[in-house]
């Protein structure tokens, strides 16, 4: 191999040095932006593969509740192991240390440098915690710190003597839907993207412990699951990552549901609030093919259609921000980060409302009206999010993601060592830049055909006419291929600052 | 740092020659390539570029990071 001699000159001034606007949180990023002739393969890869599945799977009317399952919960020491007190209490008693130790770090920690708190939420968290509900399956209704603490609070009342449950039970606007959680979520994504103090420990403390007044006092008001399902963001985020994983919770006896307005009875899947009332009899653990919970019938909220686009746009906003493009934006025109938070969402809405009444011009409309067809087909656009969100975040993550393991063994950054670990330095260089591209590319086309395949099933199941499917789903191509190009086109971006 | 960004690739043998207006500690993550610095000297920092992918320069004087190495792979 030919080995070339680089040699540069590099002048540095401190004193003309400014700290430079850190993304997604906090940390570098590691990756090279992938190169123009790979996003151009990868876009016709796009192009091309949207219509394979239509080809393929166009012919007959399924029901998206029929996949194949096996139940975890039918092999006897496996249903023992996973509903032993011992491993279900001690994960929640784990979540709610490690929700104090963030807390702890962020107000007493040092502020800059080593703690806990940034790379716990921001890298272990939301990134880590992302990916392994997307992948393997959503433990956040078991791990809720929020959660656990309520359930804390409400032994520790009856112990006391306290008759009545601390939920008020007011009833819960009808009408509010999920929107509660549309706007905690938004504020969020704003949190993250845009407010420059994201990653100072101190704000990661006050930010979560407001986060738990309102959750709190949520769960207190309207009850607990009410508030779960309608406003606490993550559990409405994660419940949606959920859905694409390999595996599902479902509960057999439809007795369980009565009253409950996140499932219908007998067809309960992934509705934790019924799970957790269910008899352990009554209750499975399934695996099944990996996004099939995104083509579910559900009794749509509203709001419902308005979260999945806010995930979306949230997604891209990430990576956006990072574009030259973007730095133009904000240079000619009055838009400012935090305008951009609110209205690439609204932008993003408009556009998929409008395909959506596209796709109704052309396949009919059936006997769902364009509410349903709005809320069902947001659902199939979540693979190419997930997607991206993997191929813009995964190098971060295994990089980035070995600080925790220095960063418990001294969580306040006051030198302890508690756990031997505290002088653990990250390994770069764990994947090449160039098998970088090819995944990122490789799983933005994986996802974008898992979304048309989904798309397509829906509408098989809103329309149950094959022909009109298919002329329904031209539009929709349109928008996937639009999402799935710009995903990409963001990865092949020169990053700035 | 002027310039912001370097760009080489994969399997070169980099020199930077350093100047500065202050005392500091160059430090190119990933590589453990460190060097010290004063203010009137010119210091040179000298590896072989075969990791790729981005990486923080940064002054482990003041922990500030002060530009990037971009390392394209072959």
């Amino acid at each position: 191999m030919r080995r070339m001699l680089m040699a540069a000159s590099v002048f540095i001034l401190m004193l003309a040095y400014a700290s430079p606007a850190l993304a997604h949180g906090f940390g570098p990023t590691y990756d090279i932006p992938i190169p123009l002739w790979l996003y151009l393969y990868g876009a016709a890869a796009a192009v091309v593969l949207a219509f394979i599945p239509l080809a393929l799977f166009s012919r007959k009317e399924r029901d998206t509740y029929q996949y194949p399952r096996f139940d975890l919960f039918g092999i006897p020491w496996l249903r023992k192991l996973l509903n032993s007190r011992l491993l279900i209490g001690g994960l929640r008693v784990l979540s709610v240390v490690l929700f104090l130790v963030v807390v702890i770090a962020g107000l007493v920690g040092l502020q800059s440098g080593f703690n806990f708190a940034p790379t716990f939420v921001w890298v272990t968290w939301w990134v880590g915690f992302s990916f392994f509900t997307a992948l393997v399956g959503n433990l956040w209704p078991l791990l809720n710190p929020w959660s656990v603490l309520f359930d804390w609070a409400e032994g520790l009342a009856r112990r006391v003597g306290f008759r009545d449950e601390l939920e008020l039970g007011e009833p819960y606007p009808e009408g509010f839907g999920i929107w509660p959680a549309v706007g905690l979520y938004l504020v969020f994504v704003w949190t993250e993207n845009v407010f420059s103090g994201s990653y100072v420990p101190r704000n990661i403390a006050l930010f979560a412990l407001g986060y738990t007044l309102i959750t709190l006092y949520g769960m207190a008001f309207f009850g607990k699951e009410t508030w779960l399902r309608h406003g606490e963001a993550f559990s409405v985020f994660f419940g949606l990552l959920g859905r694409f994983a390999p595996t599902e919770v479902r509960v057999k006896d439809p007795g369980v549901c009565q009253g409950c307005d996140g499932c219908e009875p007998g067809r309960c899947v992934n509705c934790y609030g019924c799970f957790r009332r269910a008899a352990p009899e009554a209750r499975e653990l399934n695996l099944r093919p990996p996004a099939v919970g995104l083509g579910l019938p559900e009794r749509a909220l509203p709001g419902g259609a308005a979260f999945v686009i806010v995930v979306l746009a949230g997604v891209t906003f990430d990576g956006l921000l990072e574009t030259p493009l973007w730095l133009e934006i904000l240079r000619l025109t009055p838009i400012t980060q935090t305008l951009g938070v609110m209205l690439l969402p609204l932008l993003f809405l408009g556009i998929y409302l409008g395909f959506v009444q596209l796709s109704r011009v052309l396949g009919g409309g059936g006997e769902a009206g364009f509410g349903q067809f709005a809320a069902a087909y947001a659902f199939s656009l979540v693979p190419i999010a997930i997607a991206y969100q993997m191929a813009h975040y995964y190098t971060y993550l295994l990089i980035q993601g070995q600080m925790i393991i220095s960063l418990i063994s001294d969580p306040l950054g006051w030198g302890w060592n508690l756990f031997g670990t505290a002088g653990f330095e990250p390994r770069y260089g764990i994947v090449g830049a160039g098998f970088v591209w090819y995944s990122q590319v490789a799983l933005i086309v994986i996802g974008h055909v898992i979304a048309v395949y989904l798309a397509h099933s829906i509408s098989l199941r809103l329309l149950r006419d094959p022909g009109r499917a298919f002329r329904s789903q031209l539009p929709m191509l349109v928008l996937m291929v639009l999402y799935t190009i710009t995903s990409l086109w963001i990865l092949a971006q020169p990053i700035v600052k | 740092m002027s310039p912001d960004e370097i760009s080489v690739d994969e399997g070169d043998t980099v020199t930077l020659r350093v100047s500065t207006d202050k005392p500091m500690e160059l430090h190119v993550h990933g590589y453990d390539a460190e060097q010290e610095v004063e203010p009137g000297q010119e210091a040179k920092l000298h590896f072989k570029a075969d990791l790729t992918g981005r990486f923080e320069i940064e002054d482990h004087e003041s922990e500030k990071e002060i530009g990037l190495l971009q390392v394209r792979p072959r």
